[in-house]
């Protein structure tokens, strides 16, 4: 018996139980799973994947033993290991889409893949389906890690954090974490098709997010306060920006991504 | 052509499956096509030949819609190549220089990223696996693969769909001999069943055996074209090879036919490039029967080398000019 879920087959085998097969119903999100697939076997994934969560984990273990508190939430080290997630987080993810969307143009797989449909903007939506599935993969991951290795510390440590993990702050934490990582994501992915490469692109999101703001922005204070790094970590909860302005921030900036990256690819020609 | 299943219709009035009318293209201050004109008609298997340089890859590319003309018009099958208009992946194959692979999914995964990106079966993924023989070597990572086996699935991958129409670069290029039959055999079958071939090849004894047209391009335009038996100054002659030569020359020489011995062999110049009237290899044999003269060898001479030769000679640089005539 089989059914179809949002363009996927989900199946029954009798006494194994549910199963999601790895057939989708529709080819482009069938492509997409064979890219998923493809990302889940390159070692600078796993990489960057292990690097984060022992980052989170490391940091929280300090805050467990020196008492001084993790990413301004106190002993609330579940709060303090999401807040790591949105920033510096979501730029590290920023970085490691724009090296996995970047090197599909050293494959040369854009080539193969235009020449059979020559619709730019269908390539441009694969590539950032491609990152929104990472970046899924990425939050859930990190997500979960955070929260449980916050949580063993807690209980290991006899912390007294002062909310339950399910309170309405780690909810918003978590939830920003999700929107950060989809919006630096998606300037990953852009900067790399823009840019045609993986060293460019992990270039460009590197420059952007180190150099314009975290140190020319805060140079200028009318500056500062807009910012995606402002706004994510707002959006977490830290901050004293606007809790609105950090939500226009973050719809402009993935509009702006968005549609300057499809505006540029649109025209693309394949020289290489 | 055949019937089109997927429900895409080709508009009635295209003749030419590939058509670049004085098609100009730039990169930087280099003219690299100079006003192309190339029209590959449905059902053909057209070899684009030339030296390295000539703009052929960029012609093709050009042909795909990968890169756009600055002047000239471009068709593939019928419409504007770059155009987004469709909601449908078109029916045609590719391999455009080095094979595209991505190097972490198998042979067999990548066939399947192609079909589906092709809105083709999935099927299309073990049927072309059979016509090239790949076989289990389809399970291992593409990252794994040799020069050659890398070429073979990225031409697997072209003939996905099936298309209608193959753009395929120098595709013999890094391919063992057996391969290069079995490639040059698919691609017959692909024109007698209707389809159409575009292809640039150095490889002149393939294009002049497979191909019902060959262009010759340098310089970013088109020199000449037509049947390969038809091209350059080769076209019409014979070699003969007959245990008395002078007796075959005499017999030949009756009739009257320009005849020469070389290296043993009895060169047979019967008339040249589309004459009217021109006499073919049987003809040439019932004149040795009827002097009791059997050769044990008679066949066409390769055009496309002489051709190809004679285009590019006039392309060289000239010759330096020898120091008595130098001015000091």
């Amino acid at each position: 018996m089989s059914r179809a879920v949002a363009g996927w087959r989900v199946r029954w085998w009798g006494g194994q139980g549910r199963r999601l097969a790895a057939r989708p119903g529709h080819p482009f999100a069938g492509t997409v799973a064979l890219r998923a697939r493809e990302l889940a076997r390159r070692p600078l994934v796993a990489a960057a994947f292990a690097l984060q969560a022992t980052a989170v984990a490391t940091a929280e273990l300090l805050a467990a033993v020196t008492g001084d508190g993790l990413a301004g939430a106190g002993d609330d080290l579940v709060l303090g290991g999401l807040r790591l997630i949105v920033a510096p987080g979501g730029l590290v993810f920023g970085v490691l889409v724009a090296a996995v969307v970047g090197a599909e143009f050293g494959w040369a797989t854009e080539r193969a893949l235009l020449a059979r449909d020559p619709r730019r903007l269908r390539f441009a939506g694969y590539q950032l389906a491609v990152a929104a599935v990472l970046a899924v993969a990425w939050w859930a991951a990190q997500s979960l890690l955070a929260v449980a290795a916050a949580a063993l510390l807690q209980a290991g440590g006899g912390i007294v954090a002062g909310a339950a993990w399910s309170a309405p702050a780690h909810r918003a934490a978590l939830g920003a974490a999700l929107v950060v990582t989809l919006v630096y994501g998606l300037l990953g992915a852009a900067c790399a098709l823009v840019l045609r490469g993986a060293l460019a692109g992990v270039v460009a999101v590197g420059a952007y997010g180190l150099l314009v703001e975290l140190v020319l922005a805060p140079q200028w204070a009318a500056a500062s306060g807009w910012t995606l790094h402002a706004a994510a970590t707002r959006l977490a909860g830290q901050g004293d920006i606007p809790l609105g302005r950090a939500v226009l921030v973050i719809m402009v900036a993935a509009g702006v991504i968005l549609a300057g990256c499809l505006a540029l690819y649109a025209r693309r020609q394949v020289r290489d | 052509m055949r019937p089109q299943p997927s429900g895409e219709r080709r508009p009635a009035t295209a003749a030419a499956a590939v058509e670049l009318a004085g098609v100009y293209r730039r990169f930087g201050r280099t003219l690299v096509l100079a006003g192309l004109d190339l029209s590959v008609e449905e059902g053909e298997l057209y070899g684009l030949i030339g030296p390295n340089g000539a703009g052929k890859t960029t012609a093709l590319r050009v042909a795909l819609g990968l890169l756009a003309a600055d002047a000239g018009q471009a068709r593939l099958l019928g419409r504007d190549p770059r155009s987004a208009a469709g909601a449908r992946p078109r029916r045609v194959g590719s391999l455009i220089e080095a094979p595209a692979l991505s190097p972490r999914l198998s042979g067999r995964e990548y066939l399947l990223l192609i079909a589906r990106w092709a809105h083709a079966p999935e099927a299309e993924a073990d049927r072309v696996v059979g016509l090239l023989g790949l076989g289990r070597m389809t399970d291992r990572p593409t990252a794994t693969y040799s020069t050659g086996m890398r070429q073979v699935l990225a031409t697997a991958a072209a003939l996905v769909g099936p298309p209608d129409l193959l753009v395929l670069d120098e595709p013999t290029v890094g391919l063992d001999p057996g391969h290069r039959r079995r490639l040059n055999d698919l691609l017959g079958d692909h024109v007698a069943r209707g389809g159409t071939v575009l292809l640039s090849s150095h490889q002149l004894d393939d294009a002049e055996r497979l191909c019902t047209r060959v262009g010759l391009m340098a310089a970013g335009r088109l020199l000449e074209e037509g049947p390969p038996t038809e091209l350059g100054p080769a076209a019409g002659r014979f070699e003969i090879t007959v245990g008395d030569p002078e007796a075959a020359l005499a017999a030949l020489r009756a009739l009257p036919l320009i005849c020469w011995r070389d290296n043993g062999k009895v060169v047979v110049e019967t008339g040249g490039p589309y004459q009217v009237g021109r006499l073919d290899g049987s003809a040439i044999a019932r004149v040795l029967a009827e002097a009791g003269i059997y050769p044990s060898d008679l066949r066409r001479s390769p055009t496309l080398e002489l051709a190809y030769a004679a285009a590019t000679s006039a392309l060289a640089p000239e010759p330096l000019p020898r120091p008595a005539e130098v001015a000091w």
